[in-house]
């Protein structure tokens, strides 16, 4: 057989001279389309143009996209034209083939799959999606058997929108993860307690959060691109300022606490500290600020001191009653078991001793109901006209055997007006500070009571010279449960209600408590009572306060 | 010698070999782009020869398809045009020199294994530059020395003393060719490519895969056969009649952005692909 030399053949050489001229505008009119894809973050609308632009090229019969899963490392179908879904297992091809096209990188025609309702002849062709690094995916396309599309032309223009759409699903894929991570940081930062500010090294604002808003006080989190000196208070401004000056130096600024006034009348103590913001190659992008809330953090302290308090409370008043009722129980026993039937003088002497802490059980008891009272706002008193010499009297007489080592002066006029007051209420305080007296002065000494009036008030003094109380209690005393931690020098009894029920009963007179004191050299409580009304108002009043 | 006395030269010699019909008609068609496969399956099926040293090939490892190819047109959408257009070309011109100038001096079998180990590290060069149309690359790999064939075949005597001088003396074959001839196996090869009517690039290849700077817009593609060259001479692949490796093009080193990492890589690498290309061996020999 005689082969013809093709070169000879000038029709088919000038054909492929306007073939290549066709080729040429054809490739550059789909670089043209390409770019709807490449400039895409829409996956759906990726996928959709791809498809449109492969019927255009070969006008398919049908088609089935697979893309890879990265949690079943498998090809799944993402999407189908032109065929239904019932039918698209029977197009699943062998595993094998598939992988050596994907290696091999090119549109490949095959064998149709055996379950498929195609002829043997009609072959199917695999077109792969690859980015940069990995396989992506396939189309299985299977194609009008009328045309014969298996060219170089098509081979290359399909590669080409292949390749396109691969990059623009990398990309999609990558923005999405990136817009992903963007968010998970967003929730992350949205969720911390403290207020978080982050600016870019020419100050400006690049992430705010909610919290930041809020404990700033500002109208909204809208100030993301500017400068933060322009959208931040003055006051705020100077303290980024310093704190961004030493992150600078040093790479972080530790915590310091200013006063901030979001609001007219409005003082929160902020704390403030800053750290440098580093991207992958160590290179500084920013700072970021830290803000807490140290009001919140204040509040907090002081609940878990109460919360302590009160556990201390409860182990001393446990104590306090165990004591004169083990007492009680010692004497009553020697008395039942010990002590000669017709010994009446021992009995009577221990019977005493019963009797006082029986007593001292019930004004503990009392102070106990006071304080919840107190707690409930149930405590009420009744007002009347009482001398204060003859609480005072009472009060020495109720308390004189309870020490003989003590000298107690009392100095008051003879002629001092009438309180307006609850007579055993104000015999209570009395009772309680004259006996604190006695009490926190365990060597004896002296013990003075004075009164004179002050302006429309009567002020009396209390004063001993006993232990002291130490500069760092004194404001803390009147508060409830509150025990100067003396312990390891005195062991004096109490529950820490005390001077707590007399400031109660003081105010709810309205009346003031004070006190000055020097450690080792004593303490003088000093309080301003009001006195009755001149006509001598028999009416009583009633008070109720809660506290 | 100028290179437009050379071509006159060898314009002169009348049986300078030619591509057999079908070979030139497949090029032809392979050059339409709107060709289909049943048109280059066509062309080929004129030399029943080739078509089932073809369809041998193409069932074989080196191209490792899971399935069986049986016709031409069926290997052409399997394995695409350009390796069926590589294949049909690889078998026509080793069929050329196959009955010629074989004289001992020159090893042929160590020839092919040199030029297939090109071909094979010029797709990987090829490959990690982003490269995609590697069947093209790898025939510019198999291709490049053909200057040699022609200068074996139809210069016998003189390159039969090029030879000898390049191993007494230890130089490179070119230096010895340049010394002795005035020109070398590259500018023969690229004249005779182009009497074929290879596709350009591949002419450019042949010519300039010595001094790739020189190929000036097909710089890239010289440059990767260049870089194959000396790394299959530095792991001693085949025969390249001198055992010299010769000096990197700087260019071309740093177009690739080569480093001593990348290279032990390309290695591993070729060492692997080589040896799957030993069944090609059988079919260009």
């Amino acid at each position: 057989m005689k082969i013809a030399p093709i070169e000879e053949d000038t029709r088919f050489l000038r054909k492929t001279v306007s073939d290549l001229r066709e080729e040429v505008d054809q490739l550059t009119m789909l670089q043209d389309i390409s770019e709807q894809i490449i400039s895409n973050y829409d996956f759906d609308q990726i996928i959709g143009i791809f498809l449109d632009i492969v019927k255009e090229l070969i006008d398919y019969n049908s088609c089935i996209l697979y893309l890879h899963n990265e949690d079943s490392n498998s090809y799944e179908v993402a999407t189908f034209r032109g065929i239904s879904e019932k039918d698209l297992k029977g197009y699943k091809l062998d595993d094998e083939i598939i992988n050596w096209v994907l290696k091999e990188g090119r549109w490949t025609q095959v064998s149709p799959p055996q379950h498929s309702n195609l002829k043997d002849a009609d072959l199917v062709s695999i077109l792969p999606l690859q980015g940069a690094k990995r396989n992506l995916g396939f189309l299985l396309i299977s194609p009008n058997p009328e045309k014969n599309i298996f060219t170089q032309a098509n081979v290359k223009r399909l590669s080409f929108v292949a390749s396109q759409s691969g990059i623009a699903l990398e990309n999609q894929g990558l923005y999405s993860k990136l817009s992903h991570s963007r968010e998970y940081i967003r929730n992350i930062l949205e969720s911390i307690n403290s207020g978080i500010i982050t600016i870019d090294m020419a100050d400006r604002i690049t992430q705010i959060n909610k919290n930041a808003t809020a404990m700033l006080g500002l109208p909204s989190a809208d100030i993301i691109g500017f400068s933060y000196r322009a959208a931040l208070a003055e006051d705020l401004v100077r303290m980024i300022d310093k704190a961004k000056k030493r992150t600078l130096k040093d790479g972080f600024a530790i915590e310091t606490v200013f006063d901030y006034f979001p609001a007219k009348d409005l003082r929160i103590p902020l704390g403030l500290n800053s750290s440098l913001l580093l991207d992958e190659k160590f290179n500084r992008i920013g700072i970021i600020i830290v803000f807490r809330n140290m009001l919140a953090l204040k509040e907090l302290e002081r609940l878990r001191q109460l919360d302590e308090m009160k556990s201390e409370f409860v182990s001393n008043v446990s104590h306090e009653l165990r004591s004169p009722l083990s007492v009680i129980k010692s004497y009553v026993e020697t008395i039942l078991d010990q002590v000669d039937a017709h010994d009446y003088k021992t009995q009577r002497e221990f019977l005493t001793v019963v009797n006082n802490e029986t007593d001292r059980l019930t004004a503990l008891i009392d102070d106990l109901l006071d304080i919840s009272r107190i707690e409930s706002g149930k405590f009420e008193i009744e007002l009347y006209p009482v001398a204060l010499s003859e609480i005072i009297q009472t009060a020495l007489k109720d308390l004189a055997n309870k020490s003989n080592r003590h000298e107690i002066t009392v100095d008051i006029p003879s002629v001092l007006p009438d309180l307006s007051a609850d007579r055993d209420k104000m015999l209570q305080v009395f009772l309680n500070l004259i006996d604190n007296a006695v009490k926190f002065s365990p060597d004896g000494g002296k013990i003075f009571i004075s009164a004179g009036v002050s302006g429309k008030m009567v002020k009396c003094d209390i004063s001993d010279q006993g232990i002291g109380i130490a500069r760092k209690d004194i404001p803390r005393i009147f508060e409830k449960f509150y025990r100067v931690d003396n312990s390891d020098v005195y062991e004096i009894p109490g529950t820490g209600l005390g001077l707590s029920i007399i400031k109660h009963i003081v105010e709810s007179h309205g009346g003031k408590i004070s006190v000055k004191s020097k450690l080792g050299k004593g303490s003088t409580f000093t309080m301003l009572l009001p006195f009755g009304s001149n006509e001598g108002d028999k009416k009583w009043m009633k008070r109720k306060q809660s506290w | 010698m100028a290179y437009i006395d050379l071509e006159n030269r060898l314009a002169k010699i009348a049986d300078l070999p030619t591509l057999s019909i079908v070979a030139r008609n497949i090029i032809q068609i392979t050059q339409n782009p709107k060709s289909s496969a049943l048109e280059v399956g066509r062309g080929i099926s004129q030399d029943p020869a080739l078509v089932s040293k073809i369809l041998r090939i193409a069932n074989s490892t080196f191209y490792g398809f899971p399935g069986k190819i049986s016709t031409i047109p069926h290997a052409v959408v399997i394995l695409g045009f350009v390796n069926i257009r590589n294949l049909v070309l690889a078998a026509s011109i080793s069929k050329i020199f196959s009955s010629k100038g074989e004289n001992g001096h020159f090893d042929r079998e160590g020839f092919w294994k040199h030029s297939l180990a090109c071909g094979v590290t010029s797709k990987l060069i090829a490959k990690r530059s982003g490269m995609k149309n590697l069947e093209e690359v790898f025939i510019w790999g198999l291709l490049h020395d053909v200057g040699k064939l022609v200068l074996d075949a139809y210069f016998n005597e003189d390159f039969t003393r090029v030879v000898h001088l390049a191993r007494e003396k230890e130089v490179l074959l070119r230096d010895a060719e340049q010394e002795l001839l005035g020109f070398g196996h590259a500018e023969v090869g690229g004249i005779v490519a182009d009497k074929w009517n290879l596709p350009p690039a591949m002419i450019k290849v042949i010519r300039f895969h010595h001094n790739p700077t020189e190929a000036n817009e097909s710089m890239r593609m010289a440059a990767i056969v260049h870089l194959a060259d000396v790394l299959c001479r530095a792991i001693g692949v085949g025969d390249g009649v001198d055992s010299k490796v010769p000096c990197v093009d700087k260019e071309s080193w740093r177009l690739f952005r080569l480093n001593k990492q990348t290279i032990k890589r390309l290695f591993s690498e070729m060492e692997r692909e080589i040896a799957n290309a030993k069944a090609l061996l059988a079919f260009v020999k």
